[in-house]
C-alpha cells in the first residue's frame, strides 16, 4: 500500500495526465486525431517554453514567481513584426535583440527582488505593467509590420508529424533538465529554494543565483513570444495574454512549491499538457469558453492544496 | 410589347453592369469623400429625431474634451486619431481638444471628465467605459445644460445631445444575410463572436439572429466567444473544424479581429468556406491573399471625426440628429443579391499596411499611426 502511495505521490501528475488523455479520447471522438493533437501541441509548445523559465524561478523559493512573462512575450511579438517587416533576412538580428530584451527585463526583475528586496509578486507585476506601457508607446496602440515566413514556419510548421515548436521545446527541456540536475548552478538553485540561509552559509551567492534565474525566465519568455507570434501570425498587442498564470499553474501542478526547492521540468511540462488538453476539451465539448478560466483556477487550487498537504505530513 | 420589355430589360441590365463596374473601378478614397451623413440617414427606417441645439450656441473658438474609454485596441486608437485630426482641421473654430484615456476603468473616466471640466471645455465627446457606470455623471451634465456627445458606446439613458455610432444590429444582419445568400438559404454555420456580453457583440448577435430566423435552412453548428483575439479565434476555429469538419459551410464572425485567426485555421485545414468579419486590415489581407469569399460591413473609425463635426454643429446652434449613423463601407466578395459591395475587395485591402489597420479611415498622413 505504501508503494502505491509513494508511486502516486512521485508520479501523480503523470498518472493524472494519462487518465486525462484516456478520458478525453473516450468522451470526444474529435480528440484523438493526429490533427487535433497537432493543433493542441503546436501553440502549447510556447507555453511549455515559458513555463521552463517560470519553474526555475519558483524553484528558488521565497514566493518567487514571474508575472512579467506574458508582457515580454507580447512585446517581443510587436518588436519582431515591426523590425523584420516580414523579411526573413532580418529575423536573426531582430530575434537576437528580442532575446536580449527578455534577459534585460529578467535582470530588472532579479535586481528589484534581490537588491531592493521587493516581493517577487509586486516586482514582477510592476515590471509587467511597465513593459506593457513601453509596448503601447512603441506601437501607438496599432502594431505594425508582419512576421517573416521562417518565423511562421517555426510557429506553425512540422518536421514530419512533429511540430517544429515542439522540437524546440524538447531541446530546451533537455537543456534545462541538464542544468538543474547535472550542474553546480542547478544544485545552487535547489539549495537556494530549499533553505536560503543554509545556501548562503554554504557560500552560494544567492542574490546572483536568483537574478540569473529571472534573467533565464525573461529569456524563455522571449523565445516563447517568438514561437507564439509565429503561430498566430498577427502582430497583436496581446500575444501570450494569460500565459503568466498558465505557466505558474503548470509549474505548481508539476510539483514546484512556492516555498522552493522542489519541482522539476518534466512535472511542469506534464502540467502544461494537462492544462492545454483541458482547454481543448472545453472547446470540443462545446462548453462556453469561460469554463477554461474555471479549469485554470481549479487546477491551481487543487495543485497547491495537494502539495501543501504533502509537505505538512 | 415584348420588344419594349426587352429594351427595358437590356437597359436595366446595362445600368446595373455600369454601376457594378463603376463600383469596382472606384477608389477607396473616392468612396470615402464627403460621405458624412447621407448613407446613414438615408437608410434610417424611422423619422430622424432632430435636437434643437440653440441653447448650446456659443462664440468660437471652442475647447473640446474627448474622454476615451481606452485605446488598447487598434479600432479605438484609429477612432481617436480621426477625432484629433478633425479637430486640428478646424483651427479657427477649435482652439484645443483635450484627450483623456480611462484605461478601461469607469471610475477613472469619471475623474477624467472632472479634469476636463476644470480645463474649461465647452463640450464633451465621450466613449464610455460602461453604459451604466457613466450614466449618472453624464446625466447630471446634460441636465445642467452642458452638451455631451456619445461615441460608439452610449449611456443607459437618453441624457445626451447626440449619439454617434454605426448600427451594430444592421452589421450583424448584413453578415448573416450575406452568408445565407451565399449558401442559398441552406447550410450549417459556425459562429465566432467577440466578448460575451459586450454591447456591440450583443447588438450584432441580436441583429444577426433576427435575420437568421428568416432562413430556417441555415443551422448553427456551434457558437463560441473569442474576446476579439486572433489567437483565441484560431484555436476555437481549429477545435470546431476538428468537431465538425466538412459540415461547416460558412463562418459568421462579427469582427475581423477573431476573423483573422479563424480564416488561418480554415486555410490550414484546406477549407474554403464563406466567412464574415469587418474591415480590420489583417482580415481583408488574408481574404485577398488566400482568395476566400467574405463579407465585411464596416464599423467606421471615421465616427470619431463625425463626432467632432456634430460637436461643432451643436456649439454653433445648428440642430443635429439625436442619433447619427456614421457612413459605413460595405465590402463583399462577391456581392450577393442584397449585400452589395461599395468597392472591390482588392481596392480596400491594403496589403502593404499592418494587420492592425482600418482601410476605411480618412486620416491625413500626419495622423496615421507610425
Amino acid at each position: 500500500m505504501t508503494t502505491v502511495k509513494f508511486l502516486f505521490e512521485k508520479y501523480g501528475i503523470y498518472i493524472f495526465l494519462g487518465f486525462l488523455f484516456i478520458f478525453s479520447s473516450l468522451i470526444s471522438p474529435a480528440f484523438l486525431t493526429v490533427q487535433n493533437i497537432k493543433n493542441i501541441l503546436t501553440p502549447a509548445a510556447a507555453l511549455g517554453i515559458v513555463s521552463i523559465g517560470q519553474t526555475m524561478v519558483i524553484l528558488t523559493g521565497g514566493g518567487g514567481l514571474d508575472l512579467s512573462v506574458a508582457s515580454v512575450m507580447a512585446t517581443v511579438a510587436v518588436i519582431v513584426a515591426r523590425n523584420t517587416a516580414g523579411q526573413d533576412s532580418m529575423l536573426l538580428p531582430v530575434g537576437l535583440f528580442c532575446l536580449l530584451f527578455g534577459v534585460l527585463v529578467g535582470l530588472v526583475n532579479g535586481l528589484l527582488i534581490t537588491k531592493r528586496k521587493v516581493q517577487p509578486f509586486i516586482a514582477t507585476l510592476g515590471v509587467m505593467i511597465v513593459v506593457q506601457g513601453l509596448r503601447f508607446v512603441y506601437t501607438g496602440g496599432a502594431p505594425k509590420g508582419s512576421f517573416p515566413p521562417i518565423l511562421r514556419f517555426m510557429g506553425t510548421g512540422s518536421v514530419g508529424p512533429v511540430p517544429t515548436s515542439v522540437i524546440s521545446l524538447a531541446v530546451l527541456m533537455a537543456l534545462a533538465t541538464i542544468v538543474l540536475n547535472k550542474t553546480v548552478f542547478g544544485r545552487q538553485i535547489y539549495a537556494t529554494g530549499g533553505n536560503i540561509n543554509t545556501a548562503r552559509l554554504s557560500g552560494y551567492n544567492t542574490n546572483l543565483i536568483i537574478t540569473l534565474v529571472y534573467a533565464i525566465s525573461g529569456f524563455t519568455a522571449a523565445i516563447a513570444g517568438l514561437y507564439l507570434a509565429g503561430w498566430i501570425g498577427v502582430a497583436d498587442n496581446w500575444v501570450g495574454a494569460g500565459y503568466e498564470i498558465d505557466s505558474i499553474a503548470a509549474a505548481v501542478m508539476g510539483g514546484a512549491s512556492f516555498a522552493g526547492g522542489r519541482g522539476g521540468i518534466f512535472g511542469t511540462i506534464a502540467g502544461v499538457l494537462i492544462l492545454v488538453i483541458l482547454y481543448n476539451l472545453v472547446l470540443l465539448l462545446h462548453l462556453p469558453i469561460h469554463i477554461q478560466f474555471l479549469v485554470k483556477g481549479v487546477a491551481i487550487i487543487l495543485a497547491v492544496s495537494f502539495y501543501v498537504r504533502r509537505v505538512a505530513r | 410589347m415584348k420588344k419594349t420589355l426587352m429594351v427595358f430589360a437590356l437597359l436595366g441590365f446595362l445600368g446595373m453592369t455600369l454601376s457594378a463596374v463603376s463600383a469596382l473601378a472606384a477608389d477607396k478614397d473616392e468612396w470615402m469623400k464627403g460621405r458624412e451623413w447621407a448613407r446613414g440617414t438615408l437608410l434610417n427606417p424611422n423619422s430622424t429625431k432632430m435636437v434643437d441645439t440653440s441653447k448650446y450656441k456659443k462664440k468660437p473658438p471652442y475647447v473640446f474634451g474627448f474622454s476615451n474609454a481606452g485605446i488598447t485596441n487598434c479600432w479605438t486608437n484609429f477612432m481617436q486619431r480621426q477625432a484629433q485630426a478633425e479637430a486640428e482641421a478646424h483651427p479657427d473654430l477649435i482652439k484645443a481638444m483635450y484627450v483623456t484615456d480611462a484605461q478601461g476603468k469607469a471610475d477613472k473616466q469619471i475623474n477624467d471628465i472632472e479634469d476636463l471640466l476644470v480645463k474649461g471645455i465647452d463640450i464633451l465627446l465621450i466613449r464610455a467605459v460602461s453604459e451604466a457606470g457613466l450614466d449618472p455623471v453624464i446625466s447630471r451634465l446634460h441636465k445642467k445644460g452642458f452638451p455631451v456627445v456619445t461615441i460608439s458606446k452610449g449611456i443607459k439613458s437618453d441624457n445626451y445631445v447626440c449619439f454617434v455610432a454605426a448600427s451594430n444590429y444592421s452589421m450583424g444582419r448584413m453578415q448573416v444575410v450575406w452568408l445565407a445568400e451565399m449558401l442559398k438559404g441552406k447550410g450549417n454555420i459556425a459562429v465566432l463572436a467577440g466578448w460575451a456580453g459586450a454591447g456591440s457583440v450583443v447588438e450584432r448577435e441580436t441583429g444577426g439572429y433576427e435575420a437568421l430566423a428568416r432562413y430556417p435552412g441555415i443551422k448553427i453548428l456551434d457558437r463560441q466567444y473569442t474576446q476579439y483575439s486572433p489567437s483565441i479565434g484560431k484555436k476555437v476555429m481549429q477545435a470546431m473544424i476538428q468537431s465538425y469538419g466538412k459540415k461547416i459551410d460558412g463562418v459568421w464572425c462579427d469582427s475581423g479581429c477573431q476573423g483573422q485567426g479563424a480564416i488561418e485555421a480554415l486555410h490550414e485545414a484546406g477549407m474554403k468556406v464563406p466567412i464574415t468579419g469587418d474591415p480590420t486590415n489583417g482580415f481583408l489581407k488574408r481574404v485577398q491573399q488566400w482568395d476566400y469569399e467574405a463579407c465585411a460591413p464596416g464599423y467606421p473609425v471615421t465616427m470619431g471625426a463625425d463626432a467632432v463635426n456634430i460637436g461643432l454643429s451643436i456649439l454653433q446652434g445648428n440642430s443635429v440628429p439625436f442619433r447619427f449613423n456614421a457612413a459605413r463601407m460595405v465590402l463583399a466578395k462577391p456581392s450577393t443579391q442584397d449585400v452589395i459591395a461599395d468597392i472591390a475587395w482588392e481596392k480596400a485591402a491594403e496589403m502593404d499596411k499592418p494587420d492592425a489597420w482600418f482601410p476605411d479611415h480618412t486620416l491625413p498622413e500626419k495622423w496615421l499611426p507610425k
